[in-house]
C-alpha cells in the first residue's frame, strides 16, 4: 500500500465520522422550530386566573390542547414579578410535560369532572415556592473574623471552624472529634440571627453576651459543669425560640409574596430553544394575582349532604315537641338498665362503669357519659352504690361531676363519694388489669362497658362474666363488638349507643332526633340500591353515562 | 346557675359550628384556629392529669386507712409510684432539668423495660386463655343465625393457620381453606362492616346536632 | 337442676381446664418440633411485591405504632419489613406516634443493621442507609406537618442528629418525596394514615397490624387506599416466607395452628354437648 493511499483512507474515515458527528449535532438539536410553533395553542385559549377554592397560594395558567405534537417538546411557563424583568432575565420557570398528569381533568378538587377538562392543559403556579422568602443569615468567614478581632475565639478556634466550615465529609465518617467540632459549629451558626435580633433590639446587650459566650464555648456538652452547662441549656432554648420565630416571619413573607401581581409568558420548548405564544408579533405577557378564596368548592356534595340530614333531624325535633308520642323501635340493651340496677338493688352489690379508653374528645366517650348520667341517676334513687374507673383525666373529671349531679337531683348529695369515681391508671393493660382486679375483688352485680375499647376489651368481659355480673356493653368499636356480644348479656351496637342517651332519657326532642337519623338512614339505603342499580345498567348496556353518580358522592 | 348551663352552653355551639365551617373553609386563618384548639385541648389535658393522680393517690390513701380488703396493693401503688418519681428525677444523674442522652438506659428506662412491658404484655397475652374460654362458653348453635356465625367463625379460624392447608393438601386443594376464609372475610364481613359503619356515622352526626344544639346535656351533670 | 352458685362453680372448673389446655398447645410446638408448610395469603404477597418492585435508593417510610404489648405480633413484622429493605438497598426511613414505640423501633432498626453485614453482605449505618426519627406527638397534625415539611417535623433523629443534611433523607422534603409507606399499628392509626397521610399526598400505602384489627382494613383494600396489608402473627409469617427468612413469626405458626385446632376442637365438643342436651331435654318434655 502506497503512503498516498494510507492518507486517503484516513480522509476517507475523518469524512465519515464528521458526517456521523454532524448527524449526532442535528438530532442533539431536537426539535424544529416550525415543530415547536406547531404546538403553541391559540393566544385565545389561554387564561391565567386565581385556583379556585384554595387558600390564596396558587394560581393556574390553562391553556388549549394541540393535538399531534412531535415528540420532544413540553411547555415552559415563565413567571415574573413585572412585565420588564422579562428583558432582564429575571423570571422563574415552571416546567409542563405532555402528560395526562399536566391535563385540566387531572385536579378534579379544583376543575371538576367536566369532559372539556381533558381538553385543557394547567400550569400551577406557586409564587412562594419560585421566589421564596428571604431565609435567615448564615455564618460566614466574616463573622468568625469578627469574633476573632473581639477576642471571643482564638485564632487556632477560627481556623478549626472555618476547616470544619469548609468541610463536606458525611457525618458517618467523623472521627468522634470531628463529630464535635461539628456540633460546636452548629451552635455558632446561631451567631448571624443572634446579632440580627440584637440589632433589633430584641434581645438585651447582657444576653447577647450570654449567647456568645456559650456558642463559642467549644467544651462537649458532658464535660461542661455549673453555670456554662445552664448557658448551654438556656442557648438551646434560644435556638428554639429563634426557630419558631424565623418559621412565623417565614410563613408571613410567604402570605405577602402569594399577594402579589404575577406576569406569565408561555412557551413551547425542547430543553433549548423555545417558541412563545404570540400575537401580533409580540410575546404576549399575562398577568393575575391569586386571592384567598371563601369557600372549598370541592366539598359542595359534603356540604349539601350535611345540611339536608341535620335539618331531617332538625325538623323531626320539631315534630316531636308537638307530638311527644312517637314511636321508636325497642333496644333491649337499654331496656336492660333498669333489671341490671335493679338487680344490683336487690344483692344489695354495687353498679360498675367501665368506660373504655377514649378521650374526652371522641363521640362514643360523650355517649358513654350521657349513659353514665341516667345509670348514675338512677343507681342513686335506688340507694344503690355506683362505682366508675376511669383511665383518662378528663373524662374522670367529667364523670365526677355527672355522678355528683345525679346523686344531688336524686336528693343524696351526701351519698356521693369522690373517690368512687377514680383514676386508676393511664396505660391500656394496667387500667385493664385495674379494671378486671376491682370486678374480682368488689363482685358487682351490674357492669356497664360502655364507651370505645380495643384489645382489653375481652380481659374486661370475659372477667366480669366470670363473676356471674349482669353485663351491658356498648361500643362504636365495631372490631371489639364480636368479643362484647359472645360474653356480655346485652350489647349496643354502634348507633344504639349514640341513641342510649336519648332513648332512656324519654325526653320527645332527643327522641325526635332518633326518628330523624332512621329517615336519613333510609334514605341512604334507596340511594344505595338506586345507585347501584343505574350504575350496573350504565355498565351492562352502556346507554348512556352514569360517571355523574360517582362523581356527585365523591370525597375530594 | 347561668354559668354551669348558659356558658358551657354558648361555648359549645360557637366552637362546635366554627369548626364545622372549618372543613369549608380554605383560609389558612381557619388552620390556626384549629391549631390553637388542639394547643388548649392538651394544655387542658396536661392539668387533668393532675386531677387525676390526686384521684388515684387519695383513694388509695382512704383504702389503706379504713384498712379496706387488699389495702396492700394500695400501698404497692404508693410504693411502684415513689419508685419511679424518684429514679426520674434523678435521672442517672442528670437531674430533671436535663435529658439524658437517647443512648444511655437509664434506671426509669429499666423500670420501664423490665417491669411495665412485662407487665402489659402478661396481661395482654391472657386474651389467648379468655378467648378461648369465651368461645367455648358461648359459641352455640342455638339458632340458624347462631349456626351461621359458627361456622363461619371455624372456617375462618381454620383457615388461617398452616394446618389447614396440611388438611387441604390431604385433598388436593391446598389453598381450600384459605380461600373460604378470605372469602368470608372479604364479603359478608365486609357488608355487615359497613352496614355499621353507616348506621354509626349517621348516628355520631344525630348525636353531634342533640349536643351543638344543647338537646343533649347530661354530660355536663345538667339534668334536663 | 344445678343452682346459679353450682353452675358458676362448674363453668370455673371448665375454665382452669381449658387455660391449661391452650397453655400446653401454645408451649407444646416448642417442644415438639411439628412440620407445616403454608403459602403466602393474598393481601400479604400484594404488599411484598409492592415493596419489591421498588428501585433500590427507594425511601419507605415505616411507621411503628405500636407498643411493647403488641410486641408478639408486630415486631416480627418489622423485623421482616426492615431485612427486606436492607435486601433490596431501600432507604427505610421509621417513626412512632406512640411514645412507648421509640423502644422498639430502635431495637428493630439496631437489630436489622447489626445482621445485616451476615445476611446480605452489606453494612448499614444510620444517617445513611436508613434514618430512625423516632417519636414526636401530634397523630394527625405530625402527619399533616411531614406532609408540608418532613425535616421541620423532625428535626433531630433518635440519636439527636439533625435531619437536614442527613444522607438517608437527601431529596425528602415531604410526604410527597417518599415512594411509599407502610404503618404497623396496634390501634387506629392506620386510618389516620389513610385520611391525612394517603390521601393528601398520594403515596402507596401498606398496613401491618394486630389479628383483632386486621378485619377492620378490609374496605380500605378494597379501594385500593392500601396496596398490601399484614393480619396479624400471620401476616408477619408470610412475609418471612416470602423473603425466606424464617424467624419468630414462622415459629409461632405452629403454635397458633396448635390453639386454633384446639379451640375448633373445643367449640365442636361444646355444642355436640349443647345439641345432645337439647335433643334428651325434648325427649323429656
Amino acid at each position: 500500500m502506497t503512503r498516498g493511499g494510507f492518507t486517503a483512507l484516513h480522509f476517507l474515515l475523518a469524512a465519515v465520522l464528521a458526517t456521523v458527528a454532524l448527524c449526532g449535532g442535528c438530532m442533539r438539536k431536537g426539535v424544529r422550530l416550525a415543530d415547536l410553533r406547531a404546538a403553541l395553542p391559540d393566544a385565545s385559549t389561554v387564561r391565567l386566573y386565581d385556583r379556585p377554592s384554595d387558600d390564596g397560594s396558587a394560581l393556574i395558567l390553562e391553556w388549549g390542547k394541540v393535538d399531534d405534537v412531535v415528540e420532544g417538546v413540553s411547555y415552559a411557563v415563565e413567571v415574573a414579578k413585572s412585565a420588564d424583568d422579562f428583558e432582564t432575565r429575571q423570571f422563574k420557570t415552571v416546567k409542563v410535560e405532555l402528560t395526562e398528569d399536566s391535563l385540566k381533568s387531572a385536579d378534579p378538587k379544583y376543575f371538576g369532572f367536566s369532559e372539556a377538562n381533558k381538553k385543557f392543559y394547567v400550569a400551577t403556579i406557586l409564587p412562594a415556592k419560585l421566589f421564596p422568602p428571604a431565609g435567615a443569615p448564615e455564618l460566614t468567614a466574616d463573622h468568625i473574623k469578627k469574633l476573632v478581632a473581639d477576642d471571643v475565639l482564638s485564632k487556632e478556634q477560627s481556623k478549626l471552624i472555618l476547616a470544619e466550615m469548609a468541610s463536606d465529609t458525611p457525618d458517618e465518617k467523623l472521627t468522634d472529634e470531628e463529630k464535635a467540632c461539628r456540633k460546636w459549629l452548629r451552635r455558632l451558626k446561631l451567631y448571624p440571627r443572634v446579632m440580627q435580633l440584637a440589632d433589633e433590639g430584641k434581645l438585651p446587650e447582657s444576653k447577647v453576651q450570654r449567647a456568645i459566650r456559650a456558642m463559642t464555648d467549644e467544651t462537649a456538652d458532658d464535660a461542661l459543669s455549673g453555670g456554662d452547662k445552664a448557658d448551654r441549656r438556656w442557648l438551646a432554648l434560644l435556638a428554639a425560640f429563634i426557630e419558631k420565630r424565623d418559621t412565623k416571619q417565614r410563613d408571613q413573607a410567604a402570605k405577602a409574596i402569594n399577594k402579589g401581581v404575577y406576569y406569565v409568558r408561555l412557551a413551547a420548548t425542547d430543553g433549548r430553544k423555545k417558541a412563545y405564544v404570540l400575537q401580533d408579533r409580540e410575546k404576549v405577557v399575562y398577568s393575575g394575582q391569586a386571592r384567598v378564596d371563601t369557600f372549598k368548592r370541592f366539598k359542595l356534595n359534603n356540604l349539601v349532604f350535611a345540611l339536608a340530614f341535620s335539618g331531617i333531624v332538625l325538623a323531626f325535633i320539631q315534630i316531636a315537641r308537638r307530638n311527644p308520642n312517637l314511636f321508636i323501635r325497642r333496644i333491649a340493651g337499654l331496656e336492660a338498665v333498669d333489671e341490671a340496677i335493679g338487680r344490683a338493688t336487690e344483692m344489695g352489690r354495687s353498679v360498675y362503669f367501665v368506660h373504655g379508653l377514649g378521650s374526652m374528645g371522641e363521640l362514643a366517650t360523650i355517649a358513654a357519659v350521657n349513659v353514665l348520667s341516667r345509670v348514675a341517676r338512677r343507681a342513686a334513687d335506688y340507694d344503690t352504690r355506683i362505682t366508675v374507673t376511669n383511665i383518662n383525666p378528663i373524662v374522670m373529671a367529667v364523670s365526677q361531676e355527672v355522678v355528683q349531679q345525679a346523686y344531688t337531683e336524686a336528693g343524696r348529695p351526701d351519698a356521693y363519694d369522690p373517690d368512687d369515681v377514680a383514676l386508676s391508671a393511664t396505660s391500656q393493660f394496667s387500667y385493664a388489669a385495674a379494671v378486671t382486679g376491682r370486678m374480682v375483688r368488689e363482685r358487682p352485680a351490674a357492669i356497664f362497658l360502655i364507651g370505645s375499647f380495643m384489645a382489653e376489651s375481652l380481659l374486661l368481659s370475659e372477667t366480669g362474666a366470670s363473676t356471674g355480673a349482669i353485663q351491658v356493653a356498648g361500643t362504636d368499636s365495631e372490631h371489639q363488638l364480636p368479643f362484647f356480644i359472645t360474653t356480655c348479656d346485652y350489647t349496643l351496637i354502634g348507633e344504639e349507643l349514640y341513641a342510649a342517651s336519648a332513648y332512656l332519657s324519654r325526653e320527645p326532642r332527643m327522641l325526635g332526633s332518633l326518628r330523624g337519623q332512621d329517615i336519613g338512614k333510609a334514605f341512604m339505603m334507596i340511594a344505595m340500591v338506586v345507585g347501584v342499580i343505574l350504575l350496573t345498567i350504565a355498565v351492562a348496556v352502556a346507554w348512556f353515562d352514569a360517571d355523574w353518580i360517582t362523581h356527585l358522592v365523591k370525597v375530594l | 346557675m347561668w354559668y354551669k348551663r348558659t356558658i358551657p352552653l354558648v361555648i359549645v355551639f360557637v366552637i362546635g359550628v366554627l369548626a364545622f365551617a372549618h372543613n369549608y373553609v380554605p383560609y389558612p386563618e381557619a388552620d390556626d384556629f384549629r391549631e390553637h384548639m388542639t394547643k388548649w385541648f392538651m394544655i387542658i389535658g396536661g392539668f387533668g392529669l393532675f386531677l387525676g393522680a390526686y384521684s388515684l393517690l387519695h383513694m388509695h390513701v382512704s383504702r389503706i386507712r379504713r384498712m379496706q380488703p387488699g389495702w396492700a396493693y394500695s400501698a404497692f401503688v404508693f410504693i411502684g409510684a415513689a419508685g419511679m418519681i424518684i429514679v426520674g428525677l434523678w435521672n442517672d444523674g442528670y437531674g430533671p432539668l436535663e435529658s439524658a442522652p437517647s443512648t444511655a438506659k437509664t434506671w426509669f428506662d429499666w423500670g420501664f423495660d423490665y417491669v411495665q412491658i412485662p407487665c402489659s404484655a402478661t396481661i395482654f397475652s391472657i386474651l389467648a386463655f379468655f378467648m378461648a374460654s369465651a368461645a367455648f362458653r358461648t359459641f352455640r348453635a342455638r339458632n340458624v343465625n347462631a349456626a351461621l356465625l359458627l361456622v363461619a367463625a371455624l372456617l375462618v379460624m381454620f383457615g388461617r393457620v398452616p394446618a389447614s392447608e396440611s388438611v387441604g393438601a390431604w385433598f388436593g386443594q391446598q389453598g381450600f381453606f384459605p380461600k373460604i376464609a378470605d372469602l368470608i372475610m372479604e364479603f359478608p364481613n365486609l357488608a355487615a362492616t359497613r352496614g355499621i359503619l353507616l348506621g354509626m356515622s349517621l348516628g355520631a352526626i344525630s348525636q353531634s346536632l342533640r349536643i351543638l344544639f344543647g338537646i343533649e346535656r347530661s354530660y355536663m351533670g345538667v339534668g334536663d | 337442676m344445678a343452682t346459679p352458685q353450682e353452675q358458676i362453680k362448674r363453668m370455673t372448673i371448665i375454665r382452669h381446664i381449658i387455660y391449661a389446655l391452650v397453655a400446653a398447645a401454645v408451649v407444646l410446638p416448642y417442644i415438639v418440633k411439628m412440620d407445616m408448610p403454608f403459602s403466602a395469603s393474598k393481601w400479604s404477597k400484594k404488599m411484598y411485591e409492592a415493596i419489591d418492585k421498588l428501585e433500590p435508593g427507594s425511601r419507605v417510610l415505616l411507621s411503628f405504632d405500636y407498643d411493647p404489648a403488641a410486641e408478639a405480633e408486630l415486631y416480627p413484622m418489622s423485623m421482616a419489613l426492615l431485612r427486606h429493605c436492607f435486601k433490596k438497598d431501600l432507604i427505610p426511613i421509621v417513626m412512632t406516634h406512640w411514645p412507648d414505640g421509640v423502644g422498639m423501633c430502635k431495637k428493630a432498626c439496631e437489630e436489622a443493621a447489626a445482621e445485616s453485614p451476615k445476611l446480605w453482605g452489606k453494612e448499614k449505618i444510620s444517617g445513611r442507609d436508613f434514618a430512625l426519627l423516632g417519636f414526636r406527638v401530634g397523630g394527625a397534625d405530625l402527619i399533616l406537618n411531614m406532609g408540608e415539611n418532613l425535616k421541620g417535623a423532625f428535626t433531630k433523629d433518635f440519636y439527636d442528629e439533625p435531619t437536614a443534611g442527613m444522607a438517608a433523607l437527601e431529596g425528602v422534603d415531604s410526604l410527597r418525596d417518599i415512594d411509599m409507606a407502610v404503618d404497623l399499628a396496634a390501634g387506629i392509626h392506620v386510618q389516620v394514615w389513610i385520611a391525612y397521610g394517603h390521601d393528601r399526598f398520594d403515596f402507596p400505602l401498606g398496613a401491618g397490624t394486630t389479628a383483632v384489627i386486621a378485619p377492620k382494613l378490609y374496605p380500605f383494600l378494597q379501594t385500593d387506599q392500601l396496596v398490601g396489608f399484614l393480619g396479624g402473627l400471620r401476616g408477619a409469617a408470610d412475609y418471612e416466607l416470602m423473603l425466606e427468612q424464617s424467624g419468630k413469626a414462622t415459629q409461632g405458626m405452629q403454635a397458633q395452628s396448635v390453639t386454633h385446632v384446639l379451640l375448633i376442637v373445643m367449640i365442636v365438643v361444646a355444642n355436640a354437648r349443647f345439641i345432645v342436651n337439647r335433643l334428651r331435654g325434648k325427649q323429656e318434655a
